[in-house]
């Protein structure tokens, strides 16, 4: 381990993850540091998800190890997962509760101590007070995304793993929650962004890799390709090449 | 998109949704359990005949595959969102018309004829091969009914998928209007009830199984297509949406619970249930249901073995119905809705098994009421000792096989041989203990520890969750 460990909020070291013959991440390393905006870019089926699955402890590697904010995430997931937010891929919220009554439900399991106050700030900045009465069943896709993203920074945590998280959201939502990320970095917590969506990483990413077929391609930084003078799609094209999906 | 190749697809999509769900084997092996348990009833048809009023046995069969048609439809209709829940934003080829150019009327048409020829298959034919084996065996089951029985339960099946489509479609334009055909329904069936036509007066497919002739099954088969017919031509795929809104009730709830281990989540089970369709009342209807099995089989068995207790064994039996009571609890959520939250599958499992230690009040109360009825109003202490120890140890069983997914699980042949092989022995000693006295079955009791360790042991072999995705 490297002496200035404490430095890293994750570090991934030879992670790996085998499904039968499928290997869905190939023994890679990365780490990143507190207050960092890090966006995990590759195509679909690139092993994305199954990074974040592995960093939040609810998938078991194959090998290698992952730390996230110093907790082994492989042995102790529910310790891992409680100090950090994390909006999965795919997930929505209970079918049968309303939108205040599933933040609330996450507020109790997160421990959330002022979480009235927490529900009327997120209602309002995401302007969906509407969904506060309504069954999550019954809410569109861009409002189910809109819950999902506030339950994953109701208790504010240092670290928050995100999958795709401003998908179905519209324009003036998306900006609002790309301004919101970038503030939240600046204010000294980071966020682990995976997505398909290059312009996002482009314009909020601090640090970025390339993932394809479970092999890290490339990390680095936004600026540092503008100094190569290169832009990070045709980068990513070039990288990705004939095997992209 | 040709009418063959959406057909073909279809067929090859429902294949895939049960494989995924079940595995090939465990998926295949279901028809075969099924061609067992028929032979197997095959085989008590005379002991059911011995007891029963004649008829009684083939208006059994009728009105379940009438019942499992019924639940086809639905399931087919209800599909899309088991199979969200199931496997996240999941599309069936049935919302196509959405993205391709094919009518709704098309794909309606489509998807019941699928329905009808693939649930034949997978639900019909292996009872009617099961009947085929113990006819082999059994005097009263001539082997020339097989055919009959085949083309009956058949009709009696589709009829129940045509039927459900056909009450969809209601729905779809009118909610008022449904609730008035069952409304018909129910004072049509009570009136029918309390008079003196005969089922076979009613009830088409089995007036064809009663009496075969051209007549009843070709009036069968007009029924059907009428009923589907309608669904196809009035199709309407935009359901009134709800517009209702709830308060939050959850903190509140969460309140009255917090003697549990975890109020809100034990809150939440209540809310899923009393907001989904059928509210609360769904449980105690599908409760209904078993205890009538109950009664049944207490019928037949004082029949064979005059010295059994019927409260006690009304308890016991009880004791094993009530433990589905978990699998509508596990209906509204998986695991997968809390993976992302600091919470393991063995919590979960905990509150899921609170709650239902709520809800065991329901047959509790049932028994209060029964035990005295059936005379020795003393008997209620070894009839809650055995009921307890049953419901627990069966809810323990159910928890170690399948974790939080057993209305998954259960459908997997081996799942569910494990499942019979854990508790009917149990069952079975406990009614010959009570056989001497009544009083031994309170040793049932001895299988409350057994179904905690089940439960314990159930929850951390589940927690080591690992989801094939990326």
């Amino acid at each position: 381990m490297d002496a200035n460990i404490s430095e890293y909020v994750i570090e991934a070291r030879n992670l790996r993850k085998e499904y039968g013959e499928v290997i869905a991440v190939a023994g890679i390393d990365f780490t990143i540091r507190k207050g960092e905006l890090y966006g995990l870019l590759g195509p679909n089926g690139s092993g994305k998800t199954t990074i974040i699955r592995l960093l939040t402890g609810q998938v078991q590697p194959t090998a290698g190890s992952v730390r996230v904010m110093g907790i082994d995430a492989a042995a102790d997931p529910v310790e891992a997962r409680t100090g950090i937010g994390i909006i999965p891929e795919q997930e929505t919220p209970p079918s049968f509760l309303t939108g205040e009554e599933y933040l609330r439900f996450v507020g109790d399991i997160r421990h959330v101590e002022d979480i009235e106050a927490q529900c009327d700030w997120w209602f309002s900045y995401l302007d969906f007070d509407d969904a506060r009465t309504r069954l999550c069943k019954d809410l569109s896709r861009g409002t189910r995304q809109k819950l999902m993203f506030a339950q994953a920074f109701l208790h504010r945590p240092p670290l928050a793993l995100i999958d795709e998280p401003l998908i179905n959201l519209d324009p003036v939502m998306q900006r609002k929650v790309k301004d919101f990320l970038m503030d939240y970095v600046t204010a000294g917590n980071t966020i682990f962004l995976s997505t398909h969506i290059l312009a996002i990483a482009e314009e909020i990413c601090t640090g970025i890799a390339i993932l394809n077929r479970g092999e890290l391609l490339f990390t680095g930084s936004p600026a540092e390709l503008r100094e190569r003078h290169e832009d990070l799609e045709g980068f990513f094209l070039n990288l990705i090449g004939g095997h992209g999906e | 998109m040709a009418f063959g190749a959406l057909f073909t697809a279809m067929l090859k999509e429902e294949w895939r949704m049960h494989s995924t769900m079940f595995g090939d084997r465990g998926f295949f092996l279901f028809p075969v359990v099924l061609t067992v348990f028929a032979a197997l009833a095959s085989l008590a048809v005379p002991v059911f005949l011995a007891v029963m009023p004649p008829g009684s046995v083939s208006a059994a069969a009728h009105i379940f595959y009438l019942i499992a048609g019924v639940s086809v439809g639905s399931f087919g209709l209800l599909g899309r969102e088991v199979m969200n829940r199931r496997f996240g934003q999941a599309s069936l080829l049935a919302y196509s018309s959405r993205s391709l150019p094919i009518s709704e009327r098309t794909i309606i048409g489509v998807f019941i004829l699928k329905d009808c020829l693939y649930y034949f298959v997978f639900w019909v034919v292996p009872a009617v091969v099961g009947v085929v084996i113990g006819s082999l065996f059994v005097a009263e089951i001539p082997f020339s009914a097989a055919p009959i029985l085949l083309v009956s339960l058949g009709l009696s099946f589709f009829l129940g998928i045509a039927g459900a489509f056909f009450l969809s479609t209601v729905y779809a334009w009118s909610p008022r209007a449904l609730a008035a055909i069952l409304g018909f329904l129910v004072i049509a069936g009570a009136l029918f009830a309390v008079s003196d036509i005969p089922l076979t007066g009613a009830f088409l497919p089995l007036a064809f199984y009663a009496a075969p002739a051209l007549l009843p099954a070709v009036l069968s088969l007009l029924l059907i297509f009428l009923l589907a017919g309608f669904s196809i031509v009035f199709v309407n795929i935009d359901f009134p949406e709800s517009s209702r809104r709830y308060a939050a009730h959850l903190p509140a709830l969460a309140r009255t619970f917090a003697m549990t281990s975890a109020p809100y989540f034990v809150a939440k089970d209540f809310i899923d249930l009393r907001r989904s369709d059928g509210g609360m009342g769904k449980i105690v209807f599908s409760f209904l249901f078993p205890v009538g099995i109950i009664w049944l089989l207490l019928t037949i068995l004082q029949y064979f073995i005059p010295g059994l207790p019927p409260g006690i064994i009304f308890a016991i039996l009880l004791g094993i119905f009530t433990s589905t009571f978990y699998n509508w609890l596990t209906e509204y959520d998986l695991f997968t809705s809390y993976a992302f939250l600091p919470v393991t599958v063995a919590q979960v499992i905990r509150a899921k098994i609170e709650s239902y230690l709520i809800l065991n009040l329901i047959p509790v109360l049932f028994l209060l009421v029964a035990i005295p009825f059936f005379g020795d109003a003393l008997l209620l202490i070894p009839a809650l000792a055995a009921f307890a120890g049953l419901s627990l140890y069966a809810v323990g069983v159910t928890v170690y096989l399948c974790g939080l997914t057993p209305n998954v699980m259960l459908y997997d042949a081996r799942t569910f041989l494990l499942y019979l092989a854990a508790i009917a022995p149990f069952v079975l000693v406990l009614i010959f203990l009570s056989i001497p006295s009544p009083w031994y079955a309170a040793a049932g009791i001895l299988l409350v520890p057994a179904g905690l360790v089940l439960i314990q042991k159930g929850g951390d072999r589940h927690t080591s969750f690992d989801e094939r995705s990326f």
